[in-house]
């Protein structure tokens, strides 16, 4: 009887250790992530790789030293020159991790070639995408084309990212399948 | 004349001379010997008991998730997961007021959360010190005893991107279930630990300095 307790009682402990152990199984993710901070901190001959306009009050994101921007009615101003995938013709993606205060709220996308003569693709339209209220990935522009290997991006090609009442907190660049 | 002759001799047959048998003497009905009283079994040599001891120590290594809260669900969407290392000392007494089961003990542990980043990305870290109390209560034998303690303390930590950080500091409670043996030296425990914090960025969400884990480890005592 004693020796039953006892082997119900280590086999108890060494299940729920197993449990412990096996339940972050998956945790880990392949990841490409804080490309905001990535893009953000490039140096650039002719000023900052990024730039807020309007109402941006906070600007540190899921950590204390990771960038997220608060707008409550505001945009992010992202220098193509320091996008690496602006450097290549191949279409890419732009997902966003943010969440919106309030039910509905879009996430405006404009990239702008601005100067460029040569090289550089037709700027596409303006992409509007409404957000959910959880934070999520969400694919916020789709097939944007880089430009021409090679070719000089002038500082005042740009991609805007604007928004009210959104939190965005990263964002990630992938090739379009 | 010779019938009753025969007649008469019949008629005299003498009844059996029971005093000429030689019959050996019985003799007289002795009283049987008064019992003696038996006496007691000995007592069985004495069992070499050794009492549960009294004071403890530990030093455990574990292994878990990281506790669940906002914060951590919105690493994990970032991409950082993984499991977090534990090193764990606890020592104390247990008081014979309650027949040895229970006690007092101190308790501190670190716990190392590392997530490696992709080619480009920021590994994540994050590095707890936690400290408090507990009241460890065994049931048990010196070969094998339960050792259930819940605990209380103060932890300190933040997660970080490889950048510096100011840490966080917040209330911790939980509890430690062990299977310990006081012959063997061996302990193996889980744990669950709690500790709140205000969020780590300005977008971040409420974080959990605790976890969940599994450690093993020795153990010393005075039994």
């Amino acid at each position: 009887m004693m020796a039953d307790a006892r082997s119900l009682l280590l086999s108890s402990v060494v299940a729920l250790g197993a449990l412990a152990c096996v339940s972050c199984a998956g945790c880990a993710n392949s990841l490409d992530a804080r490309a905001l901070d990535r893009v953000c901190s490039t140096p650039l001959s002719e000023g900052p790789a990024c730039e807020i306009r309007g109402l941006v009050p906070n600007r540190s994101g899921v950590t204390a030293d990771s960038l997220g921007l608060d707008f409550v009615d505001g945009a992010l101003v992202i220098h193509l020159a320091a996008l690496p995938e602006a450097h290549a013709p191949d279409p890419f993606d732009i997902q966003a991790l943010a969440v919106a205060k309030r039910p509905g709220e879009p996430l405006e996308v404009e990239v702008s070639w601005g100067s460029c003569a040569q090289g550089c693709p037709a700027s596409p339209p303006l992409a509007t995408t409404p957000l959910t209220t959880e934070h999520a990935w969400t694919r916020v522009a789709s097939g944007v084309r880089g430009a021409e290997r090679g070719a000089v991006i002038p500082y005042d090609a740009r991609l805007t990212i604007t928004g009210v009442q959104i939190e965005l907190v990263d964002l990630r660049f992938v090739l379009t399948p | 004349m010779w019938p009753f002759v025969f007649a008469l001799q019949l008629g005299e047959v003498a009844p059996p001379q029971q005093a000429n048998v030689l019959v050996p003497p019985t003799p007289p009905q002795s009283q049987p010997p008064p019992a003696l009283p038996t006496p007691p079994p000995p007592p069985p040599p004495p069992m070499l008991v050794r009492p549960l001891p009294s004071g403890f120590a530990r030093a455990q290594v574990g292994f878990g998730p990281p506790a669940f809260s906002p914060e951590t669900s919105l690493l994990r969407l970032e991409g950082y997961g993984g499991g977090k290392l534990w090193i764990e000392i606890d020592g104390g007494y247990m008081t014979s007021l309650f027949g040895g089961h229970v006690g007092g003990a101190l308790w501190a542990a670190i716990g190392r959360w590392v997530s490696p980043g992709g080619a480009s990305s920021p590994s994540l870290r994050e590095t707890d010190y936690l400290v408090g109390l507990e009241i460890p209560v065994r049931f048990g034998s010196r070969d094998l005893a339960l050792l259930a303690a819940p605990r209380v303390g103060v932890a300190h930590g933040s997660p970080d991107l490889g950048g510096d950080v100011r840490l966080q500091s917040g209330f911790v409670w939980g509890a430690q279930a062990s299977a310990v043996s006081s012959r063997y030296h061996l302990s193996a425990s889980v744990t669950f630990l709690s500790a709140v914090v205000e969020p780590p960025g300005a977008l971040g969400r409420p974080h959990d300095l605790g976890g969940l884990y599994f450690s093993v480890g020795g153990l010393l005592d005075d039994g």
